[in-house]
């Protein structure tokens, strides 16, 4: 399965995660949604993969109170990560719009499955440059 | 907001188990083992607002793709109904 790795860059902008995204914002048109990192560069692959999209069935704005210490329990991650800080920008949305993608469908869901299996593959190479190979073929 | 009443679906027991043995899952609150569509569908017959949720979170992991049944316009809108108007669905 891991033979081919080279081909896996192109294959992580998934249309999967496109359709994904295009499916939350159609059952949900009042939506916020954030990066884990900063964009740095043009949308790359890695700005599907680590989103966090909040979403309302009301019209009313999406806003977020600044936390108070009592909100991180004790934890620094939650200090860290608990206000959502990069939000995507109005580009993100035309991207989506004219990315290869379209709303997912129950019973409509094969073609997506078998690029996911590119990216599970592009998703283990990745994991096997984290982790030495032996590490997970004895997991 | 802390110790809002929690239910929580996974598929997997042993994510579970995991959960509560090595990273401190809090045992205060209802926990579903099964397929998310599944229930999520059996969940549709509820009525009223006292049965729905403030807050949603979708998070699953799978190892490198998400599983396209939960990402259908069928098992979100699912997901719309069992939220509250005024709730809040938070998609990872």
């Amino acid at each position: 399965m891991l033979k081919d790795p080279q081909n896996y860059a192109g294959d992580l902008l998934l249309p999967s995660a496109i359709s994904a995204v295009m499916t939350i914002l159609h059952v949900f048109p009042n939506c916020r949604l954030f990066r884990e990192m900063p964009a740095s560069t043009p949308l790359g692959k890695e700005d599907f993969t680590n989103l966090v999209v909040f979403c309302v069935k009301s019209t009313e704005p999406i806003t977020f109170r600044q936390p108070v210490e009592s909100d991180f329990l004790a934890s620094p991650a939650r200090r860290q990560h608990l206000m959502p800080q990069h939000e995507v920008d109005e580009s993100f949305y035309g991207r989506i719009l004219g990315a290869n993608g379209s709303i997912i469908r129950r019973g409509q869901t094969k073609e997506l499955e078998s690029s996911q299996m590119r990216s599970a593959v592009g998703h283990w190479y990745v994991m096997r440059s984290v982790l030495p190979d032996v590490i997970w073929e004895n997991w | 907001m802390h110790g809002n009443p929690t239910t929580t679906i996974e598929i997997d027991p042993v994510v579970h188990d995991f959960a509560t043995r090595y990273f401190s899952l809090p045992q205060n609150h209802t926990s579903i083992i099964g397929d998310a569509v599944e229930i999520v569908n059996d969940m549709q017959s509820r009525v009223g607002n006292d049965h729905l949720y403030s807050y949603i979170v979708h998070d699953v992991f799978t190892g490198g793709a998400e599983p396209i049944d939960l990402f259908t316009q069928e098992f979100l809108e699912g997901l719309s109904n069992l939220l509250k108007p005024d709730g809040v669905i938070a998609i990872v």
